[in-house]
């Protein structure tokens, strides 16, 4: 059997579904991007982390391997863990949405089900049919989330039916009454003619990313690849919401166009604005270039108080970066495993 | 590399799953489920003698039922709140579990078997429940219960017999202190009743009593959960008038035919189109149940709140239940059980009377108690409880309404308050073969002075005497015997753990007993002169 060495760092990441094309995206804007030699290779690399041994899988495969030890990282769907995870267990969630792969984990009856809206009609259901003593059978693949969810919500009378495959179809097909199923858009609920419960969400999930906790705090290399790539998504993540913005702005006094921009403080940038002088062929100073970084809901508001400046040109480029003097993800992953 | 010391343990470590040190990864304890060591085991054992001794001093039998039953049998009456509580699982396409509680088992045991005996059935039992909840100082995933059931035994006269066993049983492993809380479920059945509640809400309500009495929940909380689960009602009173008597026919036809040209019928999965109509119609015409149950909420709130010793607690009672207009009828059983404990010599100050008092279990009918080891502040741990459920045998299935009532302890709870002193005793000599040659002459020796009614332990790991003296003394063995000679003619030498020099040779297994009877503390030497 295939072991890694001690300096090789697994990492299982999805392979087909929808999970595979986002997840390499993902990574490659964190600049992290994975090489894959062969579409069909199980096996890559990531040329950011030559210790980094690539693997793909399903995502439900890279939870129980990762919880298990067989794989030391991975990115897998949050429902998935969810599901999966039992207290006690090895599962770290190092980082829980990573923005992509957004899905509910929803409760659908059939759309002719003109008196079930919201789970307190499914509760008078559930309990009339016990009375009954017919079965409210729910067709999931998520039975534990499912369970828990509806004994939080009083519900207690109801037979799990765990399925795989095509969920939607359970109630049509008539071998359970309703689901508890995955969607994102819900178009393949109202194809199959089913109703979302208007508080019927069990679960948000996103992308997530995991690693076992026993082999992280041995600390080595394992620790060291999951910390660089905490920082590298923390920090994508923040700068994302950024905009970088260079403008000429004519200026003689570079001290009172200053004062003039902290007056507004949507160009006072992060900590003030810094200025290029640019000289003309006098050697005087008659303008000068502007550095910001402006959160992308207010660039508008800055081309604008630029433009009032008298700004000719705006140039905007995206922010790929920020890192802060500490990592809140890598300070959350020491908590996590005791250190610190 | 392997270092030699590694190659010496050889094959079998290459079998086990390895951590990166080499040794054996250790399999851990589930998370609320505990080891009992020898001196919790013994004082746990000792509880469960007195406990049946007072329980068979009163009549009662012992009986055992199984860990695993249907889950359905704990769900039928149980209520809903075992539910999220059950270790259960699907075994061969049934739903099994291990039981949450006993009275379900033993209720079900009594129809089974035991139907055509005399009444009443008095019945004892005691062994580990399982409930899955968050674990924590006295709420473990496994605990012992020790339970008794008298079926058949009409109130107030079983209740109080009851009471005062309970009482009985925690003076017997030495709790002196305790008070007992004294409700009766009848009056918020009443008040549930004539609110006409629905199921639903009925559970709501009955299950949340518990939670009303905490003073770390309380009021704000049971109205945090009925907002959760109860969101504001849609349909108005008018709704109500618009499907009500006759216009109901209307309504449905209306609803049929609306049903049909909305091509809902073929997306109505495993219902049929008039049971979907029946549905809206139910849904329409039924009051919204918040209000109803807000009320039941702040009878159950004030009943609570007029809790305290018998004499104040009945009279604010009655006048609390007459200002409902409920009936009086359940506060009367509970004063005749008061006058029967107060009559058999109960101190009344022992007593809280608490009309409020919820216990989860729904199978309820009459007085319930939970009895705590000062008086109730909320965190402290509930040692015993129970109360009266007479429909419970006929629910599972029995012949005949047939009245019950019964109570369990926590064993472990009665351990950490129990002030007993609870050991075993240590062998009073420990039995060492000179040689190899002589363990056959060694366990010959022990089964002889066993039949003389001595506690004796064998040497298994051929120490030497010095080895054995300290073994002997931490162990509080009293006596070394060592065994020599040959295995045809063996010689015993005794030698007391306190003076270890001062040994006999003997040859006599008789007179050999005698001398460690002889040497030992005092209650040997008494038991001894009955051999």
């Amino acid at each position: 059997m295939f072991r890694g060495t001690v300096e090789t760092v697994r990492l299982a990441l999805p392979s087909k579904g929808q999970l595979e094309e986002p997840t390499l995206a993902f990574l490659e804007r964190c600049g992290m991007r994975v090489s894959k030699t062969n579409p069909r290779q199980y096996l890559a690399r990531m040329p950011a982390f030559p210790q980094v041994e690539v693997l793909f899988q399903r995502p439900a495969d890279i939870f129980t391997k990762v919880r298990d030890g067989d794989v030391c990282l991975g990115i897998t769907g949050f429902d998935v863990v969810a599901e999966g995870r039992s207290d006690g267990d090895e599962t770290l969630v190092l980082y829980e949405n990573l923005g992509y792969g957004g899905c509910d984990l929803v409760l659908a009856v059939p759309e002719g089900w003109l008196d079930v809206n919201c789970l307190a009609d499914l509760a008078d259901l559930a309990l009339e049919w016990w009375e009954q003593g017919r079965p409210l059978r729910i067709a999931t693949k998520y039975p534990n989330l499912v369970r828990e969810f509806l004994y939080r919500k009083d519900i207690h009378h109801f037979t799990l039916v765990e399925a795989s495959g095509a969920i939607e179809a359970a109630p049509a097909i008539g071998y359970a009454d309703l689901i508890a199923d995955i969607t994102a858009t819900g178009t393949t609920l109202r194809e199959n003619r089913l109703k979302q419960l208007d508080d019927g969400v069990i679960l948000h999930s996103e992308a997530c990313f995991i690693g076992n906790r026993s082999m992280l705090a041995r600390g080595g290399p394992a620790l060291a690849v999951a910390e660089q790539m905490l920082e590298f998504i923390e920090a994508h993540h923040r700068g994302r919401r950024y905009r970088s913005i260079l403008a000429n702005i004519p200026c003689h006094e570079p001290a009172a166009l200053a004062r003039q921009m902290l007056d507004r403080p949507v160009v006072a940038g992060l900590r003030g604005p810094s200025f290029l002088p640019i000289y003309d062929a006098n050697g005087d100073c008659v303008a000068v270039t502007v550095s910001i970084v402006v959160r992308e809901e207010q660039l508008h508001q800055a081309i604008q108080e630029f433009r009032r400046l008298g700004s000719t040109e705006v140039i905007v480029s995206p922010v790929e970066y920020i890192f802060s003097a500490e990592s809140e993800a890598v300070g959350r992953l020491h908590r996590a495993l005791g250190k610190n | 590399m392997v270092r030699d010391s590694e190659e010496e343990q050889g094959m079998e470590q290459e079998l086990r799953p390895e951590t990166p040190s080499g040794r054996s990864r250790r399999i851990e304890r589930l998370r609320g489920m505990d080891d009992l060591l020898p001196p919790a085991a013994v004082c746990q054992r000792g509880i469960i003698g007195r406990l049946s001794q007072v329980a068979e001093s009163h009549g009662f039998r012992p009986v055992d039922v199984p860990v695993f039953e249907y889950t359905e049998l704990f769900l039928r009456k149980s209520g809903e709140v075992l539910a999220p509580k059950l270790y259960s699982f699907t075994f061969h396409n049934r739903s099994i579990c291990a039981r949450p509680e006993f009275t379900a088992s033993v209720g079900r045991l009594y129809v089974e078997s035991l139907q055509d005996e005399p009444l009443p059935q008095r019945l004892y039992y005691y062994g580990p429940v399982f409930r899955y909840e968050k674990p924590q100082r006295g709420r473990r995933r496994q605990f012992t219960q020790f339970g008794l059931e008298i079926i058949g035994g009409e109130s107030p006269l079983a209740d109080a017999e009851l009471i005062l066993l309970a009482c009985e049983g925690l003076e017997a492993v030495g709790i002196g202190n305790f008070c007992v809380v004294l409700g009766h479920i009848g009056a918020m059945l009443d008040l549930l009743k004539r609110l006409k509640l629905d199921r639903r809400a009925r559970n709501f309500v009955l299950s949340n009593l518990e939670n009303l009495s905490r003073p770390d929940r309380g009021l704000p909380y049971v109205e945090e959960r009925l907002r959760e689960l109860y969101p504001p009602a849609e349909h108005s009173a008018a709704h109500q008038q618009l499907v009500s008597g006759a216009k109901r026919e209307e309504a449905r036809a209306v609803l049929s035919a609306l049903l049909g040209r909305l091509n809902a019928e073929s997306a109505l999965g495993s219902r049929t189109v008039d049971e979907v109509v029946d549905g809206v119609l139910n849904q329409l015409s039924r009051p919204d149940q918040v209000p109803l149950i807000r009320q039941a909420l702040a009878l159950a709130e004030q009943l609570h709140r007029a809790a305290g010793p018998p004499r104040e607690a009945l009279p604010a009672a009655t006048a609390l239940l007459e200002q409902h207009h409920l009936s009086q009828e359940p506060l009367r059983n509970l004063t005749d059980i008061v006058e029967l404990l107060r009559a058999a010599g109960m101190p009344e100050e022992r007593i809280i009377v608490n009309l409020g008092l919820g216990r989860g279990l729904y199978y309820y009918t009459g007085m319930i108690f939970e009895i705590y080891p000062t008086l109730p502040q909320g965190d402290e741990p509930q040692l015993c409880g129970g109360g009266r459920y007479d429909d419970l045998i006929v629910s599972l299935g029995g012949r005949q309404r047939t009245p019950a009532c019964g109570l369990a302890y926590g064993v472990q709870r009665l351990a950490a308050c129990a002030q007993g002193e609870w050991t075993s005793q240590p062998p009073q000599a420990l039995v060492c073969a000179a040689s190899p040659a002589l363990h056959g002459a060694g366990l010959a020796l022990m089964r002889q002075l066993r039949q003389e009614g001595l506690r004796v332990e064998l040497d298994l790991r051929n120490r030497s005497p010095r080895a054995n003296l300290d073994y002997a003394l931490k162990r509080g063995i009293t006596h070394l015997i060592i065994v020599d000679g040959t295995p045809t003619a063996p010689q015993y030498h005794l030698a007391p753990v306190s003076a270890p020099k001062q040994s006999v040779p003997m040859t006599d297994v008789q007179a050999l007993a005698a001398a460690v009877r002889g040497a030992g503390p005092a209650r040997d030497a008494k038991e001894g002169s009955h051999v």
